[in-house]
């Protein structure tokens, strides 16, 4: 943390999708949290909670029409001289967010195969890029693009170059995926959910070449996984996601000592361990997704929560933030919730309300 | 690569033999055969039989199909009943005129759809992606010979815009060579000859390209839309790269693989379509030939005529998967 301004702060981020005759889809509706370099910040939450609309929203890859984004996401781009240059990512124009995608922030996804051409050469994938941001050209492209294969683990890059997605293997081709993506030193990166689509051995590896990016690049990671495995062993920073907000963000020590939502206590399972087994998934929670209430009216966990009184359902619970030491382990400072009935392990004493009521037109939003 | 396309073209041959059987059979059963139609209406029953029994007819089918398939094997596809002529040479004195025509029709379906569909992906739900998809469903619908009427009539006849008939005007004089008169006249640099045949090929072109320009219109929209949210679109995007690279490399290059099929089946399809278009127009190809052998019952030139196309087909699938593992790197591997 070089510098006291973080490099990304997400700032009650709101992605709403209007389709015909489907009505509004509050997909994201306020989520908060901040990147820094070198550090791995984790997303998790059940299917549909938002994830991945998030981070696409980030990039600037949502679709352009039916979606309506607000918030801010100020990113630092450059700490050179006094000056500090910072560009709103959710506000920039579609011409110099391409200018900052590759460069400035990059992405992988779940699926390797499919996030691949399958038509077109992994050397051509990888050239490509590299002649879009740097400049290179023919064989010196070629060369760097076979540098780029060989450093993320990818064995006799220069014949890899030729050949096509197809003839990858998976782990493969998720390596190719991360070469194109650290091809220009991007400082932030965005994976989602990268290691699903892969065998458990290979899923190890790729959360290693991860993780050493993050140390020798010192590059900031926003990791969006369902594996708790995951979040135990690469996860510095973690935002527990409901229904399209953050309900609980802790730094992993104190989340894993002290998780205070029900609902990540419920996704931890009774017994939260750091040392949980890569592969195994967050303990689903009774009930469904879809078994929420507006976060207008309340608390969108209550149909699913054993702890849940009349005061949950007085409109949207507030961010709390957790007095200091009140948390069992060191850093439990940034540690913040939304429940009004926390899981204690110590009585919450400093009740600092974070954000303010939900505003009028909030209470107007209806979930079909 | 040979053993494919060795393998293929075995496949003409069961495929012509199952054919041959089943046009053996629907001939026979048309009412009316040559000896009505080659004979006038006062010829008498044994004029009548005379005739069936010097072509062969009065023979039992299976007589008939073997001395048929004899004769093919031959190279021999019998003597046209119209002209007493070898049905072969006829076909070749007239396949120049087709194959330009339908090169013709090919060209414009192909360089008039595939914009017209990817700019209907695009541009979904505007007027132009209505226009597009509206105007493809009646392409669709309008039968190619009221096409080819009506565009006689307007450009032709009332506007006088382009020749309502022949493949060239009257009394020009060209030099033959090959036999395609856009080819010998580009080698001869015969400007004149040049201009004068395209200038006939505007309107059958058109007539005749209706039905593949619908078509690639609609499956290029169809296949744009469908790339356009693939995954690996999405990367492209994510990698920064420029919107021109992201449409051509990414989404063009795979949304063209299933339209480079339809292609090749339309393409075999000109030349059923080559029959009412080259009719209306006069044009002197196949089409107009075998239409006239359909009025006389010229049985020789219509078997022959449905041999040609089923041929055609096969040479064409073979050629589209070709091109087809030329494109797409899975299809090669296997
Ligand atoms: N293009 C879209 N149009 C309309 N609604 C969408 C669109 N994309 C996502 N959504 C909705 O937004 C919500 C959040 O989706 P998102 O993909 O972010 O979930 P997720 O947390 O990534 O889930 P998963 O773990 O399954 O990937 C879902 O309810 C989904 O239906
Ligand atoms: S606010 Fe109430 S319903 Fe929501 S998680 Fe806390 S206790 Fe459960
Ligand atoms: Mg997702």
């Amino acid at each position: 943390m070089s510098s006291s301004t973080p490099l990304l702060a997400v700032d009650e981020l709101s992605v709403v999708f209007h389709r015909k005759g489907h009505g509004e889809t509050r997909a994201v509706d306020g989520v908060s949290f901040s990147l820094e370099e070198g550090r791995v910040t984790g997303l998790v939450g059940e299917s549909g909670c938002g994830k991945s609309v998030t981070s696409l929203a980030l990039m600037g890859l949502l679709p352009e029409r039916g979606v309506k984004v607000g918030g801010s996401a100020v990113m630092r781009l450059s700490d050179e001289g006094e000056d500090l240059v910072e560009a709103d990512l959710l506000k920039v124009s579609q011409r110099r967010m391409r200018d900052l995608r590759g460069t400035q922030l990059a992405m992988i996804f779940q699926d390797p195969l499919s996030s691949l051409n399958p038509v077109v050469p992994i050397g051509v994938q990888v050239t490509e890029i590299l002649k879009r941001h740097r400049g290179m050209r023919g064989a010196a492209a070629r060369k760097e693009a076979a540098d780029l294969l060989y450093r993320v683990g990818i064995p006799d890059p220069t014949r890899r170059l030729n050949e096509y997605p197809h003839q990858l293997s998976g782990g493969m081709r998720q390596r190719a995926l991360i070469a194109m993506a650290v091809a220009c030193k991007p400082r932030l990166m965005i994976a989602d959910e990268p290691t699903t689509a892969l065998d458990v051995t290979i899923q190890a590896q790729i959360l290693e070449l991860l993780k050493d990016l993050v140390t020798e690049e010192g590059t900031a990671l926003l990791m969006i996984t369902h594996d708790l495995g995951v979040v135990a062993g690469l996860c510095d920073d973690i935002n527990v996601l409901y229904a399209g907000r953050a309900v609980e963000t802790a730094e992993r020590g104190p989340l894993f000592a002290d998780p205070t939502h029900p609902y990540t206590v419920g996704l931890l399972g009774s017994i939260p361990r750091l040392d949980a087994p890569r592969g195994e998934p967050l303990t689903p929670v009774r009930g469904s997704v879809n078994d929420n209430i507006a976060w207008a009216d309340g608390c969108a966990f209550a149909p699913r929560c054993d702890h849940y009184t009349m005061e949950c359902l007085q409109g949207p619970p507030q961010l709390v933030r957790m007095a200091d030491g009140e948390s069992g382990s060191p850093g439990g400072a940034g540690h913040v919730h939304r429940c009004v009935n926390p899981i204690s392990h110590a009585d919450v004493v400093d009740r600092a309300v974070l954000e303010s009521p939900a505003v009028a037109g909030d209470d107007e939003e209806e979930r079909g | 690569m040979l053993r494919f396309i060795v393998r293929r073209l075995l496949q003409l041959i069961p495929t012509l033999g199952g054919l041959s059987i089943l046009l053996f059979v629907w001939l026979q059963r048309l009412p009316g055969g040559p000896e009505y139609a080659l004979l006038p209406d006062d010829a008498t029953a044994e004029q009548r039989a005379a005739l069936r029994r010097s072509l062969g007819l009065d023979e039992p089918l299976a007589v008939q199909y073997l001395t048929f398939l004899r004769r093919i094997v031959q190279g021999d596809l019998g003597t046209s009943l119209q002209t007493s002529r070898p049905v072969l040479d006829e076909f070749f004195l007239r396949f120049p005129a087709t194959f330009e025509l339908a090169v013709t029709a090919m060209l414009i379906a192909v360089t008039l759809g595939l914009p017209l569909g990817y700019l209907a992906a695009r541009k979904r739900g505007t007027v132009l992606d209505f226009a597009a998809v509206g105007g493809s469903l009646l392409g669709i619908c309008t039968p190619v010979f009221f096409l080819a009427f009506i565009l006689k009539v307007v450009f032709a006849e009332n506007l006088g815009l382009f020749p309502s008939a022949f493949r060239l005007s009257p009394g020009l004089s060209r030099t033959d060579i090959t036999g395609f008169v856009v080819l010998d006249g580009l080698m001869t640099r015969e400007w004149d000859v040049v201009t004068d045949a395209l200038a006939h090929l505007v309107l059958p072109g058109l007539a005749l390209a209706s039905i593949p320009l619908a078509v690639i219109t609609r499956m290029t929209r169809a296949s744009v839309l469908e790339v356009m949210g693939e995954d690996y679109v999405r990367t492209a995007n994510a990698k920064g790269l420029h919107r021109t690279t992201v449409r051509t490399r990414h989404v063009l290059r795979n949304a063209l693989l299933p339209v480079v099929t339809a292609v090749g089946l339309l393409a075999g399809s000109l030349f059923a379509g080559a029959v009412l278009t080259e009719s209306v127009f006069a044009f002197p190809g196949i089409g107009s030939f075998v239409y006239a052998a359909t009025q006389t019952r010229d049985y020789p030139v219509l078997t022959g005529f449905i041999l040609l196309i089923a041929t055609m087909y096969v040479f064409i699938n073979l050629l589209v998967d070709i091109s087809y593992s030329l494109l797409d790197p899975r299809v090669r591997a296997q």
